[in-house]
């Protein structure tokens, strides 16, 4: 279809498609209350008075809701016809749309409904911002409560190596693949290298030739880790594993080109790793920075202590992580701060104990990186991750502990409680200023660290607007394979492993609703 | 309060003022609905006319959809103001009916009354 570059429209006429002002829609909205009151009072005095289509009021408040989301529309599009005449670019009306969103169908029957779900549907895996608007208007303005598509599976791949003594550096290869809840898997390659720093310091008590207590073994361990990541969106997980397969292969035979295989993950040719990889046309870049600083203590124990060869150990590591997302297809920055911290003990001596919490606070703040409304803040999601036993779900929605018969057991299982919050709701403008700003990646650093600062205070109202997931994870099986060597004075280490998890169990409230239980795809 | 008998003691059942305002509110709602389908028809005729393409088609079609909802909830409307009107009409013959058979029956009443008197009287 052609289209029409001599538009000459007024953008103030397309702002006049409002024609119910507030002023007439109270009127109007007033004449059908009369109404209502009126039926009843006649019904009242005279049951035998014949129906009077008592939906009648309600539909036409609808109409009059749908009839706000085409004067939205033409609003939207005065705004883009502005902007396209600022950028010499009349074309807004002759765009290609074919997921555009109207509000025009009778939510009454199954049919419509499904209809307008599609299109919803349609809208949300579309990239274009308009529309999405458009799709996010019509839900408020209708009253549709969303389901936000929630984490139902996620394997990691994991290549590395490092080298070094004392000052040991690194570089690692990942792959990630995200299921979500509406089938859209998201394939993300991550390349990082790394610089750490450890010491060893040993501690024991002698008398004569003859140790007294335990021997102290301390590990503190400091590292600096950085990285690209490119990720891609496909509509189904065995698309994404597919295209991994293919491209993990070709990507390993690009490294095994250089004469030290893996080393070749320390060139600098970022660029040339990604097509490698299959990356090329990736819609999502990413970079990567953070720190990590560990401790252990380890006690060697004496036979006649513990009776047996026996090691007690206990660990405390915490790491901060910051990711910048450039999403050119939404043209959108997003900052994740990660904090993780990890708590562990150990006593080996036949068996093994583990005990401790691996906990994840993370906040992310979406921005609009378009000229127009660069640094404008547009959703921040707060997550929070930890391990637990299984079948914790009941405690952290404060219900009743099931019956016996529930799924309970000594095994670890991971939980996620998720706060995704719309900034573009009026209701949240004071945080979305706030948490807007226009600066580079340091200065948003401040605004991101109040975001992830909403995770320890949350504002009760904010949270009731807001959609809420909470998930229980189980550990799908994990493989690990590795090499150490070891000489006069340079160690090196190189490894593989595969871990993932699987969403169990899902529940989620949105607006403020009461939690249901999702149903999880086979 | 005459004491009439029984099937002349129940008034007919119907709320006059709350069947007026139910028609005047259905005529407001009728003039506005008329008035914004006509307004969006207009606009968006003027405004669209010069351009083309699938997001105009899509705008349109948004307005031809809103015009028809428009026009099947004034239908609705016009209907039910019609069955207000009708039973409005046949309430106000009912309590026509019902004055006629009370003055007949009041008429029934005295004649046998001034009957009775008259017999008295001749007694």
């Amino acid at each position: 279809m052609g289209s029409n570059r001599t538009i000459s429209v007024n953008p103030d006429s397309l702002r006049r498609m409002r024609p119910e002002s507030e002023e007439a829609d109270t009127q109007m909205l007033g004449a059908a209350e009369a109404l209502r009151t009126a039926l009843q009072q006649a019904r009242m005095a005279c049951p035998d008075l014949p129906s009077l289509d008592p939906q009648l009021c309600d539909d036409v408040a609808l109409h009059y809701q749908r009839c706000r989301v085409v004067a939205d529309e033409f609003d939207l599009v005065a705004e883009g016809f502005v902007s396209s005449q600022r950028g010499g670019l009349p074309s807004v009306f002759s765009r290609k749309l074919p997921s555009y969103v109207g509000p025009w169908a009778d939510l009454n029957t199954d049919g419509n409904r499904k209809w307008i779900d599609e299109r919803l549907r349609a809208a949300r895996e579309a990239g274009d911002a308009k529309v999405r608007g458009v799709a996010t208007a019509i839900r408020r303005q209708l009253g549709l409560v969303e389901a936000r598509p929630f984490t139902v599976g996620r394997q990691v791949f994991q290549a590395g190596f490092e080298v070094g003594a004392g000052v040991s550096v690194g570089a690692e290869v990942e792959w990630e693949v995200e299921e979500l809840s509406n089938g859209v898997t998201t394939l993300t390659l991550r390349k990082f290298n790394s610089v750490a720093l450890g010491r060893e310091l040993e501690a024991s008590l002698a008398w004569g030739d003859r140790r007294v207590g335990p021997k102290l073994l301390a590990e503190l361990g400091f590292s600096v880790k950085g990285g690209e990541g490119w990720a891609k969106t496909f509509p189904s997980r065995s698309q994404a594993e597919s295209f991994m397969a293919d491209h993990l292969a070709k990507g390993v035979a690009e490294n095994l080109h250089v004469p030290v295989p893996l080393v070749g993950l320390f060139r600098d040719k970022v660029a040339d790793f990604a097509n490698a990889s299959g990356m090329r046309d990736a819609h999502v870049e990413e970079t990567i920075l953070g720190g990590e600083a560990s401790g252990s203590f380890k006690s060697k124990l004496d036979k006649a202590l513990a009776g047996a060869d026996a090691l007690a150990s206990a660990g405390l590591t915490a790491s901060a992580m910051v990711t910048e997302e450039r999403d050119s297809r939404e043209k959108t920055e997003t900052d994740r701060l990660a904090i993780v911290g990890a708590l562990s003990v150990e006593l080996v001596a036949g068996r093994a104990l583990s005990l401790g919490p691996n906990v994840v606070a993370e906040a992310t703040v979406t921005r609009d990186s378009t000229k127009e409304n660069k640094g404008q803040a547009r959703s921040m999601t707060l997550r929070l991750a930890f391990d637990d036993k299984a079948g914790k779900i009941p405690e952290l929605l404060g219900r009743p502990q099931p019956a016996a018969g529930g799924v309970t057991g000594n095994d670890t299982h991971r939980y996620e409680v998720q706060v995704n919050v719309d900034l573009t709701d009026v209701r949240n403008a004071a945080l979305q200023n706030e948490l807007s700003t226009r600066s580079g990646l340091e200065g948003r650093l401040d605004e991101d660290a109040n975001a992830l600062a909403q995770l320890v205070n949350l504002d009760r109202d904010l949270l009731a607007r807001s959609a809420v997931s909470v998930i229980e994870q189980a550990p799908l099986p994990s493989d690990e394979y590795g090499v150490a060597l070891n000489a006069v004075a340079l160690g090196a280490e190189a490894g593989v492993t595969r871990s993932g998890y699987r969403t169990v169990e899902a529940w989620q409230k949105v607006g403020g609703e009461a939690y249901r239980q999702i149903d999880l795809r086979p | 309060m005459n004491d009439w008998p029984p099937h002349l003691r129940e008034d007919v059942l119907f709320d006059h003022d709350a069947a007026f305002r139910a028609a005047w509110a259905i005529d407001e709602m009728l003039g506005r609905l008329s008035w914004a389908a006509d307004h969006r028809r207009r606009l968006s005729e003027d405004v669209l006319c010069s351009c083309q393409g699938p997001f105009v088609d899509h705008l349109k079609d948004e307005v031809r959809l809103s015009g028809e909802e428009a026009a099947g909830l004034a239908e609705r409307l016009r209907l039910v103001r019609s069955r207000i009107a009708d039973a409005r009409e046949q309430a106000l013959a009912d309590e026509i009916r019902l004055e006629v058979a009370r003055s007949e029956w009041l008429a029934a009443q005295r004649r046998a009354a001034e009957l009775l008197a008259l017999v008295q009287s001749a007694a």
